[in-house]
């Protein structure tokens, strides 16, 4: 466990060693927040209200599923990289395993750039405070991120799948790209889930706790019994998840062949 | 002395795409894809012993780096068993991942977890990585920096470091936890001549202090002349020799060379069939092995002759010619 956890400090370390770029990553988000921001404004004035949500609350809504969507850990695809190339040899041979090292790095650079995302909600709830909901007490707050890290723990390890696949296929650029347009959409980060079809189906499937189950549980919109009921759910999806990754892991490393000196 | 690695009967087959060049090759590909199998490791079978510099020789794809990719865990094996150090490599256990090194020809550890930090970053990781204690870890990196001339230079970024430097870099990196077992896949692969011999002379004086088992594969005789204890000649999947370096000598070694000085120049070239180069006053011959006392005798009685030296074959003509043997 301490292994992993230097290797986040470390890689936080070395996400921080480019300011400039901390900050435009930043700013990438806050394009992307301020997009759909006007897109809702423009539709709020013309309809009024929208499907359960106040425009506070739909400005929220994006305010805080960006910042989820956008922070949550994902296997690099330097993982395929290194196992087409054969670079993954230099991990083998060391005391590591592949799923726990790829997220405690993926962990630690996320954090680095997290913290100026987490200053950018801090003022925009102090310089624009009208346009937001605040959540009722603490407890949603910490709700919230707990949900999260669970729905990080999902997308992470459905993505560390999809890497892993490099064993067999080499390449997987197109297959990443595939889940990452499922995460933009199953998340809820590109429209709320429940405001869209087959939402009974969309708010039970694993990418919900992304993004759009933890806004809601951050917004106070979530009953405690839905809450109780979620996160029996999300552990089985966890378990499903990280227990399937392990397997593939464990099968790929048998294919692995190792090209290069 | 105990055996750190036994390996029996090792076979490894690999499948190669087969594509055609072009588009049309590209498309034949899509549409039937073709494979065709090497054969690695055709069953060999070796061991090493504790505090043993064991080198692996052989030409570009005779399954050296292969072998010590299955001994590592990297590879899984098709047929036949390895243990190293009581374990199984390929079921990655912590207690044998934590007693192996393996540096491999690319190097690319350091490169790859740092490459914008300065080396010590890196070796505090790996410190972690092994539960090496602070003092413990200290103690080495100074010994170890010292001994690698890398003083001063672990605070500079990786990338700004030379090529000379960043091997090193990676070698310490590689051995900082003091492997049982060290595994190197051409250690002296791009590195100038001076660096090669100082690189030599390290690890003979790690092996001597630590009695790590060093695997390791090389091109250069050099290496092999300065380092090996033993050596394993691979040819094609096969094991060709394994024994003492004196006893490739014994063994394939079926002349020597003899360098004749005379007093004075013969008016013609003597003995042209057997004529390796000439140089003023000098020949060099190579004779049979069997025929060097009669030849020797005959040149004294016919030339004036100032002095005369016996050399055995050269060991890269011999290994070249225990390749070309093989083939």
């Amino acid at each position: 466990m301490r292994v992993y956890w230097n290797m986040a400090i470390y890689e936080m370390k070395y996400a921080l060693r480019y300011r400039a770029n901390i900050f435009f990553n930043t700013m990438s988000e806050m394009v992307a927040f301020f997009a759909f921001f006007l897109l809702w404004r423009t539709i709020f004035s013309i309809n009024g209200t929208g499907w359960g949500y106040t425009f506070r609350e739909m400005a929220t809504y994006y305010l805080i599923s960006n910042f989820f969507f956008h922070h949550v850990p994902v296997c690099w695809n330097e993982f395929s990289w290194f196992v087409r190339e054969g670079i993954m040899s230099n991990f083998l041979t060391r005391p590591l395993n592949l799923y726990y090292l790829y997220y405690s790095r993926t962990f630690g650079a996320k954090w680095a750039y997290m913290t100026s995302t987490v200053i950018f909600i801090a003022s925009m709830y102090l310089i624009f405070g009208n346009f937001f909901v605040l959540p009722h007490n603490i407890a949603f707050i910490l709700l919230a991120i707990l949900f999260w890290i669970g729905g990080g723990i999902i997308y992470y390890s459905a993505s560390f799948w999809v890497e892993a696949l490099s064993f067999w296929f080499e390449e997987v650029s197109g297959y990443s790209n595939v889940l990452f347009v499922i995460k933009s959409f199953l998340s809820g980060y590109l429209i709320p889930l429940n405001i869209v079809p087959f939402k009974k189906f969309l708010i039970y499937q694993p990418f919900n706790y992304v993004a759009y189950f933890p806004t809601r549980v951050f917004m106070g919109k979530v009953s405690y019994h839905e809450i109780l009921y979620h996160f029996v759910a999300m552990l089985l999806w966890i378990l499903t998840f990280w227990g399937t990754s392990l397997y593939v892991l464990k099968k790929g490393l048998v294919k692995y062949s190792a090209p290069g000196g | 002395m105990g055996k750190t690695i036994v390996v029996d009967n090792l076979k490894k087959v690999f499948r190669r795409p087969i594509k055609k060049e072009g588009f049309r090759g590209l498309l034949d590909f899509y549409l039937r894809p073709r494979y065709d199998v090497v054969e690695a490791l055709k069953g060999i079978s070796f061991e090493a012993f504790y505090g043993e510099i064991l080198t692996i020789l052989g030409p570009n794809g005779a399954g050296k780096t292969t072998t010590l990719k299955i001994l590592s865990g990297i590879l899984h094996p098709d047929y036949g068993s390895v243990s190293v150090l009581g374990h199984i490599p390929q079921k990655r256990e912590k207690a044998f991942l934590k007693s192996i090194g393996f540096l491999t020809s690319q190097r690319r550890f350091v490169e790859y977890m740092g490459w914008d930090l300065p080396a010590v970053d890196t070796f505090k990781l790996v410190k972690e990585i092994y539960d090496i204690d602070d003092r413990t870890f200290k103690d080495r990196v100074k010994l170890l920096s010292e001994m690698l001339d890398l003083d001063g230079i672990l605070e500079v970024p990786v990338r700004k470091l030379s090529l000379g430097q960043r091997a090193r870099v990676e070698i310490l990196c590689a051995i900082l936890h003091y492997p049982a077992v060290l595994f190197l896949d051409e250690p002296t692969l791009g590195l100038d001549i001076v660096a090669q011999k100082s690189l030599r002379e390290f690890i003979k004086e790690f092996v001597r202090k630590t009695g790590t088992t060093v695997l390791f594969t090389s091109h250069y005789m050099k290496d092999i002349e300065a380092l090996s204890d033993r050596l394993i000649i691979l040819n094609k999947g096969r094991i060709v020799f394994q024994g003492r370096l004196l006893d490739v000598y014994e063994k394939f070694s079926k002349s020597k060379r003899v360098e004749i000085e005379f007093e004075k120049m013969p008016e013609r070239v003597p003995f042209k069939d057997r004529l390796i180069e000439m140089s003023l006053m000098r020949a060099l011959y190579r004779i049979d092995s069997d025929k060097v006392t009669s030849f020797i005798k005959d040149v004294v009685s016919r030339f004036s002759v100032k002095d005369i030296k016996i050399m055995e074959e050269s060991l890269e003509d011999l290994i070249g010619r225990i390749f070309r043997e093989a083939a």
